[in-house]
């Protein structure tokens, strides 16, 4: 295939909707969508092929790992666990780990055996792979079940979008936060009905509010109190594309994903919020531009009104109301992927009076 | 053009507080003694003032064919200016079925003040217009792609593609209204014929400010409204007609409204109804007519759960016009601890009532990994 097959036939810089390849029966729009799907279907017809230098070799074991004797390649930076056998390093693959490699084309699998145990523990020193019976694609997928089906569909997609995964494994190394109750008593308002709002000088709108909240809301974090029964758990951690990524000292993890079929109830959204480690605060403040004090723009400053200070000030309190709880994400798949995102919010905390 | 009428915001709620008519009180500078001086005297001053709120007497409501009218002009303006309560019966929000309907008539004078719908109405038709065009220039394109174009019709697209690009640029509003001469009273239609007197030319108000059951149950609770039927209700008699029956459940349809409007109503919000959106209610900060509302509020509970279809519908259309979909899940207390409460005979048991419910607040988004992975 030539370089120039892979360049999209762009010809003008318009910016096309679907409605725009509406068949309008012209030969020139015909050529055009002809011409665009051959190059899919040769792209899709191309053999997969991966350099022998990238190819990885595995063996899949009884406890439903696989085990990897050589590992090389990026993959490794969250694919895994190392274990020593023997004074060996061996990386262990899980089931969607190894998948995910054997359908890429970057990993081999064999179906280990006694001999090769034997190997592992010791009793023998040589051991030949090309012994072990290969496993192809078709074969790996019938070790899943339907669960790890859809487990690897999220996996999968997340995968290929960069994305870098662990599965959930507790709280480790990341104490959940303290609650502390703020101020909730409300009781000391009970007079309200019997005198409105006729009975003293108000000076501000807020005493009015003050007086009337008495309904119980929840606070952030305030589920962190109790234990909630509930079937839903977290199944990945998943971090955004990164530099200084180490499965040892693994970072606080940017999304948590629980996979689920049924809408939650409130019982396990909080469940599933206990079980959440928030990352540290994102810094919402702009960095300052280094803009130089000239006269002008001094004055340009102070005639920077209240009006500009209190629309800051507002969307402060906006994004401190969005983002200020525990959030989790509930993968659904049906045909595709779906993905909704929960966070507890609490108005309260940033009452407009 | 037509510059239009803006309304500065009043207050949250119709109640006038002192401020309000005495001035504010001054800022304490710590460093500045006058100007704590300065304070106690107008603190004082304001003290020994009568409190305003106590000569403004209440509005009335009257409860007839199952719904809550009010239909003293004056009472109208003020639960619409002070925390905008209430729905016009015959237009999209404000009442101004009146002032456009002499318009339309051309009955009083030609006011210049624009109504909502009106704005709504210029905005489609302007949109029709530019589509129409649109598909013209796409005709044209079809054509010239086909080598089917004459010289003509090759400068009427260039034509078309301009005025496009003026369609395109153009977001002002620009309306000319024209001066029409007064319709005759025998060429109006029949039903317009009805409500107008044929001597004076006067339009007869046939609309009315509906408050809805929370609205209703919310002003009395604070006191501004009084409810009559045949005689005045109390807020009792209020509750239980909300309710719609004398025993309610725990979890009652009214009751869970309320819990939720006020909430949002004591935090300070406007909180309007979300039928538009598919959600029980939509949050303005201030009102609608100074921004758009900013949070849908969708009301859960044990009893009723929602389906995934359900939630993405929501989801999607409150998504499309820029808002938060925020899911209420609310803690319904057992039938027996809200029954003693309801037993009890004082007026105060509709606060502990309040207090046996809970809100838990929960933000729903949809989440799309292409987008949050830097």
């Amino acid at each position: 295939m030539n370089d120039d097959d892979f360049k999209l036939d762009i010809e003008d810089e318009e910016v096309y909707n679907l409605k725009d390849f509406e068949p309008d029966g012209t030969d020139y729009q015909q050529n055009k969508l002809s011409n665009s799907l051959d190059l899919i279907y040769s792209l899709i017809s191309e053999e997969i092929k991966t350099h022998e230098k990238n190819c990885i070799v595995g063996i899949y074991l009884k406890t439903q790992e696989t085990i990897i004797l050589k590992p090389k390649g990026n993959f490794f930076r969250d694919f895994g666990y190392s274990k020593t056998l023997n004074g060996n390093i061996y990386v262990f693959l899980n089931k969607l780990e190894s998948l995910y490699l054997l359908q890429r084309g970057n990993l081999i699998i064999y179906l280990g055996n006694e001999k090769f145990n034997h190997y592992l523990d010791g009793y023998i020193n040589n051991f030949n792979v090309n012994e072990l019976y290969s496993l192809n694609l078709q074969h790996f997928y019938s070790f899943l079940c339907s669960s790890d089906l859809k487990k690897y569909q999220v996996f999968a997609y997340l995968k290929r979008l960069g994305y870098l995964i662990k599965e959930y494994d507790g709280l480790k190394n990341h104490p959940p936060p303290i609650f502390q109750i703020g101020v909730q008593d409300k009781s000391m308002y009970q007079d309200i009905f019997t005198k409105g709002f006729r009975d003293k000088h108000y000076f501000g709108y807020k005493e009015i509010f003050e007086r009337l909240r008495v309904i119980p809301s929840a606070q952030n974090f305030e589920s962190l109190q109790k234990n909630y029964e509930s079937d839903f758990e977290i199944h990945f951690n998943v971090w955004k594309p990164r530099n200084n990524f180490s499965k040892k000292n693994l970072p606080v993890p940017d999304f948590m994903i629980c996979m689920v079929d049924e809408f939650p109830k409130i019982n396990d959204v909080y469940s599933l919020l206990n079980k959440v480690i928030k990352p540290e605060k994102k810094s919402d403040t702009k960095p300052k531009s280094n803009k130089v004090q000239t006269r002008n723009n001094l004055k340009k400053d102070k005639e920077k009104t209240e009006r500009d200070k209190e629309r800051e000030r507002e969307r402060e309190r906006d994004f401190k109301l969005k983002n200020n709880g525990r959030n989790v994400i509930l993968a659904k798949v049906d045909n595709g992927v779906n993905f909704i995102s929960l966070s507890e919010m609490d108005f309260e905390s940033v009452s407009l009076y | 053009m037509v510059k239009r009428f803006k309304k500065s915001f009043i207050a949250p709620i119709p109640i006038t507080i002192s401020t309000q008519i005495y001035g504010l009180l001054p800022n304490i500078y710590p460093h500045n003694p006058i100007s704590w001086i300065h304070f106690f005297v107008k603190y004082l001053w304001i003290y020994f003032k009568p409190i305003p709120q106590r000569s403004i007497s209440n509005l009335s409501v009257v409860f007839e064919d199952n719904l809550f009218k009010v239909l003293n002009k004056q009472h109208q303006e003020r639960l619409w200016d002070y925390g905008f309560f209430g729905k016009g019966t015959l237009s999209r929000s404000e009442l101004n079925w009146y002032s456009s309907t002499q318009k339309r008539l051309h009955l009083g004078d030609d006011n210049f003040e624009l109504s909502n719908e009106e704005i709504t109405k210029f905005r489609r038709e302007e949109r029709v217009k530019f589509k129409k065009e649109r598909t013209k220039e796409q005709e044209l394109e079809l054509k010239k792609r086909k080598n089917e174009i004459s010289e003509s019709e090759l400068q009427e697209l260039d034509e078309i593609k301009k005025t496009l690009i003026k369609f395109r640029k153009n977001n002002k509003l620009k309306i000319k209204q024209e001066r029409q001469v007064p319709i005759e009273y025998k060429d109006m239609r029949p039903e317009d014929q009805e409500i107008i007197d044929e001597e004076s030319m006067t339009l007869q108000e046939i609309e009315y400010l509906q408050l809805s059951a929370v609205e209703t149950f919310y002003l009395k609770l604070i006191d501004v409204i009084d409810v009559f039927e045949a005689d005045q209700l109390t807020l009792e008699d209020v509750f239980y007609k909300c309710c719609g029956t004398k025993t309610p459940k725990p979890d009652n349809q009214f009751i869970l409204s309320y819990i939720a409007y006020h909430h949002y109503r004591s935090l300070g919000w406007c909180v309007r109804n979300g039928i538009k959106f598919g959600c029980d209610y939509i949050l303005y900060k201030k009102g609608p007519p100074f921004s758009h509302a900013e949070h849908g509020i969708l009301i859960i509970t044990e009893a009723n759960p929602k389906s995934w279809t359900e939630m993405q519908t929501v989801s999607r259309v409150i998504g499309s016009v820029r808002k938060n979909l925020v899911l209420n899940f609310i803690d319904v207390p057992t039938p027996n601890e809200l029954n003693e409460i309801l037993n009890d005979s004082d007026d105060q048991k509709f606060f502990r009532l309040l207090q046996l419910y809970k809100v838990n607040e929960i933000l729903y988004k949809r989440w799309i990994p292409n987008r949050t992975r830097d």
